[in-house]
């Protein structure tokens, strides 16, 4: 075997252990134990972390046409695969054991996706995470809410799936290939050359999709409303990375022009940030609240995207990276609460449960980017790339809507802080396991604050590898 | 490595406190008291060596740290102290340790968690005071807002929940306006420089420079605060704890103060210049506002913020007025103003914990009832309608001298306000410690409570029968900022 190959089987190695998750959580799902069913996925989850983990410091690697691993994909499949390890903590014990194995499938789709370089690997990986995403979010199909946000979902995928195709197609026509490294300069030209423009305009809205930026937003606060914590974190953070790493690649290789990347994706930014953190402060029910700050968690990132400066792509993974530790840490305590918990319902939160309240309080400071939490080096660094490239009117909006937000977790944080009424504390004690991820969550947070300290070490762009 | 010092040990001795009262249970918690008594202590001890010239320092600092630490992205950690600094780091401390004294008996639940914000509070506030990397000053500054929410949220009195938001809002507005300001300056260059003396040598255009001053300031003069942006302070105050108000008054309104000392001459001097008169104005306005507001309140809490808003007007005025006078002025009235509202928090506090109110209607008649608090309050307000003899005098009069020399109408409005301190501090006195005694009986003040008292009347005291010696430990200070100024009227 010679050393490409092994460097490429290395590579794969992680996509197959998260597939392998899937089938095996899927083949013992009949068994009807749950815990079985989620152990299995979670070993092959953790499994293709390390794997992939391991790999970050290697040098690109092609796998055939279809995928490439730079370091950018390498730290989305390591994202989807720890992402996907706490969302399958947080699933419901009695949730069948399919529902693990749709978990892993959204994390091998995200995976893919974040290190498709072809065509025909973006539309395959853009679809197994959506589609799997929609079987997690309906998966208590007995409830209603369920269903409506499963349809709510499926609708604006498909819409998404079908944006992509045409777009692709229109690309394709341009230029001739299905290979993403030959579509630079694909949208300039006038004449026929509009048809590629054209192209990378759907392509960004089916992106806009899966980030959930306005007006491809709506189905996201239902999802949360609705689904199980567990779909929550597959579909507000775990979801977003593969997409974003995708978009944030066709930027770099020229293909999306500035139009789009700068102009069109700050204003999607802009909007996100504006009414996400605008209607998440009329909120009452907690999960609703993390659904639409998660509309608003987007724009931030896409803002950071849409900057321009050197470092934006890497200010928008990272700003990606400390949201979805903010929000595991949120659910882990959402899931505590009966589903559809009220802010009202959080009092007592503190002083009874005293880790779970640890989690969600550490967990609002950051996506609030207060410090010190890994949420507030991830807002100072957007704040920065958008200062460095001189976006003044988009450092605007991201600060009323960083406002906008102390607010909205504010409220939830305060009300967590007071004391319960004749009833406690409504939360479940946690278990020990419970307690660990709370601590462990909490602590990453506070030592995420650090994180800005490892750029002068990094390449620098995620794209090239290391 | 004492500034570093002086950073990590509260940082670290407030994350030791889980263990000790885990390892040390006590009746009332009081390893965890004393274990933060100590910590401050030896903070305050470690300020002092300082101060005496333990750091490696040069001529102009009296303690310096430089090590680079993310050089490539414009971080690093760049430490400095000088008097003012160094005073202000003592201060802090010093106020730790009340602020722990005055919640013995108020704070019977979540123990650990309250002591560990104090610890919290003073870190990120020490770390404003020491550094002149403006990323790291922002970290420290953003870092004092949660564990002083977390302390009027949880711990406070009747509307916190609502206090604690408004004055998270309040300062995030500033905070933001203060982070857009120290990017702007920073972020643009390749490689990037945070350094604050770095900054302060890049030539600007007028108009940038009026921006990033006004950025910068916006931060400082919210947590000052200045008065159309004072709305938090009454409220945050009141529902505060005594520990969160102490801590408020003594502290964070002193970051304030500090910022616009230290940073507006050193990076924008023309700028600054520039605004002056307009600061000044609005300093005046402050003074007024505050102490005719102070004059209506019945609540005695609320008062005393109040008066915090009329005492801050006198340290902005002092530091536009642009004269060495006034800017010393400014300087001791920073510290005479934190040893005297700290002090009637805390007297107030002790009330509330007795009595479970501060409205004064319900507080007449001490001098009968609790002798002891009822000379503290009498001694302390004294001291804010600056008696001669007390610190704050000393700080006033040499503010409103050295207004007298720039803009005479400004000073003459300033002294006119020195009436409407007397009106207040009158009201107070008339409505707590003089009256008729209320119905409960109330028990005097303690031990701990009389200690933290006695030590602030003594500092409000020294520094107002010897102020020479806080004045030259703050001049080192005050000359910088003079020479900045003359170079920057000097060179256009």
């Amino acid at each position: 075997m010679s050393g490409v190959e092994a460097g490429v089987l290395a590579a794969l190695a992680p996509l197959g252990l998260l597939a392998l998750a899937a089938v095996a959580a899927m083949l013992a799902a009949p068994l009807e134990r749950p815990g079985l069913s989620r152990g299995l996925a979670a070993a092959g989850v953790l499994a293709a972390g390390i794997a992939a983990a391991a790999e970050l410091g290697a040098a690109p690697v092609t796998a055939g046409a279809l995928l490439r691993f730079d370091l950018a994909a390498r730290l989305g499949v390591v994202f989807a695969a720890f992402g996907a390890l706490p969302a399958l903590a947080l699933l419901d014990g009695r949730a069948r054991g399919e529902a693990a194995a749709l978990a892993a499938l959204t994390a091998l789709g995200a995976a893919s996706l974040a290190a498709a370089s072809h065509a025909a690997s973006l539309l395959l990986a853009f679809e197994l995470s959506s589609l799997s995403l929609v079987g997690l979010v309906a998966f208590r199909a007995d409830r209603a809410e369920a269903l409506e946000a499963g349809y709510k979902l499926v609708i604006p995928a498909a819409a998404a799936a079908a944006f992509l195709t045409l777009g692709l197609a229109l690309v394709y026509a341009r230029t001739g290939s299905l290979a993403l490294a030959d579509w630079a300069g694909a949208a300039e030209g006038g004449g026929a050359a509009r048809a590629g423009f054209a192209g990378m305009a759907l392509l960004l809205a089916a992106f806009a999709f899966k980030l959930a930026l306005p007006p491809f937003h709506f189905w996201l606060p239902d999802a949360f409303e609705a689904a199980p914590p567990a779909a929550a974190a597959m579909a507000g953070a775990v979801a977003k990375g593969g997409a974003l790493i995708a978009l944030l690649r066709l930027i770099e290789v020229g293909a999306m022009p500035p139009l789009l990347a700068e102009g069109a994706l700050a204003a999607l930014a802009a909007a996100a940030i504006l009414l996400g953190a605008a209607t998440a402060l009329r909120q009452e029910g907690l999960m609703r609240m993390l659904g639409w700050s998660g509309v608003a968690q987007s724009g931030f990132v896409a803002a950071a995207a849409s900057s321009g400066a050197p470092g934006a792509a890497w200010s928008a993974l990272f700003y990606l990276g400390a949201y979805a530790f903010g929000l595991m840490a949120a659910l882990a305590a959402a899931a505590a609460f009966e589903p559809g918990v009220s802010r009202a319902g959080l009092a007592g939160l503190l002083r009874e449960r005293p880790w779970t309240a640890a989690a969600l309080v550490a967990g609002l400071v950051s996506i609030a980017g207060l410090p010190a939490s890994a949420g507030f080096s991830a807002k100072l660094t957007m704040f920065w790339t958008l200062a460095a490239s001189g976006g003044w009117a988009l450092f605007a909006a991201a600060a009323a809507g960083s406002l906008l937000g102390l607010f909205v977790y504010g409220r939830f944080a305060a009300a967590a802080m007071q004391a319960a009424g004749g009833a406690g504390c409504a939360a479940r004690a946690p278990g020990a396991g419970g307690r660990a991820l709370a601590a462990a969550l909490a602590a990453a947070l506070l030592l995420g604050t650090a994180a800005p300290l490892l750029a002068p070490g990094l390449p620098a762009s995620p794209f090239g590898g290391p | 490595m004492i500034l570093v010092g002086l950073i990590l040990l509260p940082l670290i001795g407030g994350l030791a406190l889980p263990l000790v009262a885990r390892f040390a249970p006590g009746a009332e918690d009081r390893p965890v008291r004393l274990a933060t008594l100590g910590v401050m202590a030896a903070q305050a001890a470690l300020a002092v060596a300082a101060l005496f010239g333990a750091g490696a320092g040069d001529g102009r600092w009296l303690a310096l740290h430089r090590t680079p630490w993310a050089s490539g992205v414009g971080i690093e950690l760049h430490l400095a102290g000088d008097g003012l600094s160094l005073g202000l780091v003592t201060l802090t401390a010093a106020l730790g340790a009340v602020s722990t004294l005055a919640s013995w008996r108020e704070i019977r639940r979540r123990v650990v968690l309250f002591h560990l914000c104090i610890c919290g509070t003073v870190t990120a506030a020490t770390g404003v005071f020491l550094s002149f990397d403006l990323l790291l000053f922002v970290f420290f500054w953003e870092g004092m807002l949660v564990p002083a929410f977390i302390l009027i949220a949880l711990y406070g009195h009747g509307a916190r929940e609502r206090s604690a938001l408004k004055f998270l809002i309040y300062n995030q507005v500033g905070g933001l306006a203060l982070i857009a300001a120290v990017l702007a300056m920073g972020a643009g260059a390749s490689p990037p420089v945070f350094d604050a003396f770095a900054l302060a040598e890049v030539e600007r255009s007028p108009a940038a420079a009026l921006w990033l001053l006004l950025g910068m300031s916006a931060a400082f003069l919210v947590k000052l605060p200045a008065v159309p942006v004072h709305g938090w302070l009454p409220d945050a105050h009141t529902d505060a704890p005594t520990a969160g108000s102490i801590l408020l008054a003594g502290v964070l309104l002193k970051t304030g103060a500090y910022g616009l000392y230290r940073f507006p001459p050193m990076l924008f001097p023309e700028a600054m210049v520039q605004v002056a008169p307009y600061a000044m104005a609005l300093g005046l306005a402050g003074i007024l506002y505050g102490g005719l507001l102070a004059c209506g309140q019945t609540d005695a809490k609320r008062l005393i913020a109040y008066t915090s808003v009329s005492h801050m007007g006198f340290v902005l005025m002092g530091i536009f007025a642009l004269n060495p006078l006034a800017r010393t002025g400014a300087a001791v009235e920073m510290f005479a103003h934190a040893f005297s509202a700290s002090a009637l928090f805390l007297v107030v506090g002790a009330l509330h914990a007795r009595l479970g109110t501060h409205r004064m209607d319900a507080l007449g008649g001490l001098q009968a009832t609790a002798p002891r608090l009822a000379g503290g309050f009498a001694f302390f307000a004294a001291a804010a309608l600056a008696m001669p003899g007390t610190a704050n005098f000393v700080g006033e009069a040499l503010v409103i001298l050295g207004t007298f020399q720039v803009a005479w109408p400004l000073g003459l409005g300033a002294a006119a306000a020195l009436v409407l301190s007397v009106v207040y501090a009158t009201l107070l006195l008339r409505n707590t410690v003089f009256g008729e005694p209320g119905t409960r009986p109330t028990e005097d003040a303690d031990l701990r409570e009389a200690a933290a008292m006695l030590a602030l009347a003594a500092a409000v005291l020294v520094v107002g029968l010897q102020p020479q010696m806080l004045i030259e430990l703050l001049t080192p200070a005050q000359e910088a900022v003079g020479r900045a100024l003359e170079a920057a009227s000097g060179g256009g």
